[in-house]
């Protein structure tokens, strides 16, 4: 079965896909392609263009020019109905006047199988989420986790092509949440479904996806595998809506093999590396360093070296697995390093001390644009 | 408990609440109390006891036929009104059309238009269609008046569904017809069987709109009680006919509830 399923499995393709509403443009040109078996995120902040490019690929969003591409078939005329897709919708969308089996079996009475065949499915399929003792319950009746397996259940049954999943993990409380990201994709991995993962939540989408489109204002950011998206960011906008990140406007100073030097202020050098393929700025350019908070590495300054970067401590944070410490450098700029709480903290690590900031000359990287 | 009846704030709202109930249902009480008395003269509280108007109601062939009349006209308005009000709502809803507002609107002006006005009118109207006082015509004035109710109902039920439900239903491979069949008629069974007993109801009771269509020969019930009332010494057969009306209507209502309950028309709780 599970053989059977990999083989109906299907890749996606957007090829310029164009959608606006009245003046607002909803997506821009996106081209994008999706490998069959694939899992891959929409990810952006709200209004970025995610749902609009789920519910094209559906057929419940018309495009205003461009083609969606299913299994090598275009679709901008297939109706909704015929498309073979599975979608789990925002709050599940359970039909609350059915009980749990009909829930599940609706799309294979709407394929019109034979009840008992239907009937013997819809059992087997529950088993799978482990909701067979549910059967009759009413949607109503069960936990919110249990509804978000229920809608699952509902999706694979007709064992789509694609699965479509638009938030359906943003109604839970975060540790069923964490187990449900767990659950889902390892069922994802076991049938072997391509799934498009409609979500705001960057971490979300860093655990669950084989690769992540980064969308924002109706354009395609960066799309790539969770570790190049959060290591790589292509620009500003990535960087920073993946996880936290700490920007330093500098000068280029000298060019490397594959890094640059760059003048931080006052006089402070640093390395810091250049993207592979991205030809390294000229000398004197003005551009950006990136460092993620937890490659700063914070020393106590017992006497200031020249060259080298310090600060004040302004704050810390406890978190728990970590503290946050909140810097400003000698000509203002904010600055934010993570420790974790493997080790005690140094004591001299406290509010109002300065601080050397230091970090990896790997650590740092210069954003493309 | 007890605590509540001591507070006075809770008292007070008590006491209101049992007075406006009580105001509701002491004309029923009186009506349908006449209808018991032994007395020549409809009088409350009756002098003795006797089933006398309800025999007389019931050997008075215009009355019994205005029952029915009324009754089949009714069922059918109702019938009709569902007919109208729900393929209206599903646009209202789910289509975007130029002066869609306007559209509900206008659909919902009965509403707010006097019945007398709105008779006269329907008269004039079927007249100069050459339509004249016909039954058809006033089951068409009784569907014009109704359908409000209906719409109303239905809107509200519509607009508060969640729109992933027939969403999801059309990508799990459901067509335009069995969406509709399976799922979004089911979920809107609240409000057609609200708006259908409103229906129902508007269209029973209704005297200001059925007294100018109606013919001696296809007079309603409420008409028929209206010209008796003014027409000639009333007795209380006339509080029998009033008994027999509401016994009618909550025979209905209680049917409804068997069949289907009350509580689960309005809504889809446990």
């Amino acid at each position: 079965m599970t053989n059977q399923r990999a083989q109906r499995t299907a890749d996606v393709e957007l090829r310029a896909f164009h959608k606006r509403y009245g003046a607002v443009v909803a997506v821009e040109s996106l081209d994008l392609k999706i490998e069959p078996g694939e899992f891959v995120s929409l990810l952006g902040p709200s209004g970025c263009g995610k749902t609009t490019t789920l519910r094209a690929i559906a057929g419940l969003v018309r495009p205003d020019s461009g083609d969606v591409i299913v299994g090598g078939r275009v679709m901008n005329e297939v109706p909704v109905h015929r498309r073979g897709l599975g979608l789990v919708a925002q709050n599940y969308a359970l039909f609350p006047h059915m009980t749990v089996l009909e829930n599940v079996t609706f799309g294979l009475r709407m394929r019109r199988m034979p009840q008992t065949e239907a009937l013997r499915r819809g059992h087997e399929t529950l088993a799978t989420v482990q909701l067979d003792k549910m059967a009759e319950r009413f949607p109503r009746e069960l936990s919110g986790g249990q509804q978000q397996r229920v809608a699952l259940a509902r999706c694979l049954i007709v064992e789509p092509d694609v699965m479509l999943l638009d938030e359906p993990l943003g109604a839970l409380d975060k540790k069923l949440r964490e187990a449900m990201q767990v659950e889902l994709k390892l069922l994802q991995r076991q049938v072997g479904i391509t799934t498009i993962f409609v979500t705001h939540d960057q971490e979300e989408a860093l655990t669950m996806s084989d690769r992540i489109a980064v969308m924002h204002n109706g354009r395609l950011q960066q799309f790539g595998r969770p570790q190049e998206i959060y290591e790589a960011p292509q620009n500003r906008f990535v960087a920073d809506f993946i996880g936290a990140c700490n920007f330093l406007e500098c000068r280029v100073d000298a060019r490397q093999d594959g890094s640059v030097v760059v003048r931080l202020e006052d006089g402070v050098t640093a390395t810091v590396a250049v993207a592979a393929g991205t030809p390294a700025p000229s000398i004197g350019a003005s551009v950006i360093a990136t460092v993620r908070p937890e490659k700063i590495i914070l020393r106590p300054a017992q006497a200031k070296t020249e060259g080298h970067l310090y600060a004040r401590l302004e704050q810390l944070v406890y978190v728990g697995t970590a503290i946050h410490y909140h810097l400003r450098t000698a000509m203002g700029t904010r600055l934010i390093a993570y420790r974790q709480n493997n080790v005690a903290p140094p004591p001299e690590l406290r509010a109002g001390a300065d601080v050397h900031v230091t970090w990896d000359a790997t650590s740092a990287r210069l954003l493309p644009d | 408990m007890r605590r509540l009846f001591l507070d006075p704030a809770a008292l007070i709202l008590r006491l209101y609440c049992g007075a406006v109930l009580l105001f509701l249902s002491i004309p029923i009480v009186v009506a349908v109390g006449v209808a018991f008395g032994s007395d020549k003269i409809a009088r409350f509280p009756p002098r003795g006891l006797s089933l006398q108007w309800f025999k007389a109601a019931m050997t008075n062939s215009s009355f019994l036929d205005a029952m029915s009349n009324s009754f089949q006209l009714a069922v059918l308005a109702t019938v009709m009104t569902v007919l109208v009000g729900l393929p209206a709502a599903i646009v209202l809803v789910r289509r975007r059309l130029p002066g869609q507002g306007a559209l509900e609107a206008f659909l919902l002006s009965p509403l707010s238009l006097p019945g007398v006005l709105y008779g006269v009118a329907m008269l004039f109207f079927l007249g100069a269609c050459g339509f004249g006082l016909t039954w058809w015509g006033l089951l068409l004035a009784h569907v014009v008046i109704a359908v409000p109710y209906v719409l109303r109902t239905t809107l509200a039920v519509y607009r508060g569904l969640d729109r992933g439900l027939e969403e999801t239903a059309q990508v799990l491979g459901a067509n335009p017809w069995q969406t509709f069949w399976h799922v979004t008629l089911p979920l809107l069974r609240p409000g057609l069987f609200a708006g259908g007993l409103f229906a129902f109801l508007i269209s029973f009771d209704n005297v200001p709109v059925s007294i100018f269509l109606t013919t001696p020969n296809n007079s309603t019930l409420p008409v028929t009680i209206m010209s008796y009332l003014t027409s000639q010494d009333f007795d209380a057969t006339i509080g029998a006919i009033c008994a027999l009306q509401v016994a009618v209507v909550l025979v209905l209502l209680y049917l409804l509830d068997r069949l289907y309950g009350v509580g689960r028309l309005t809504s889809f709780g446990a």
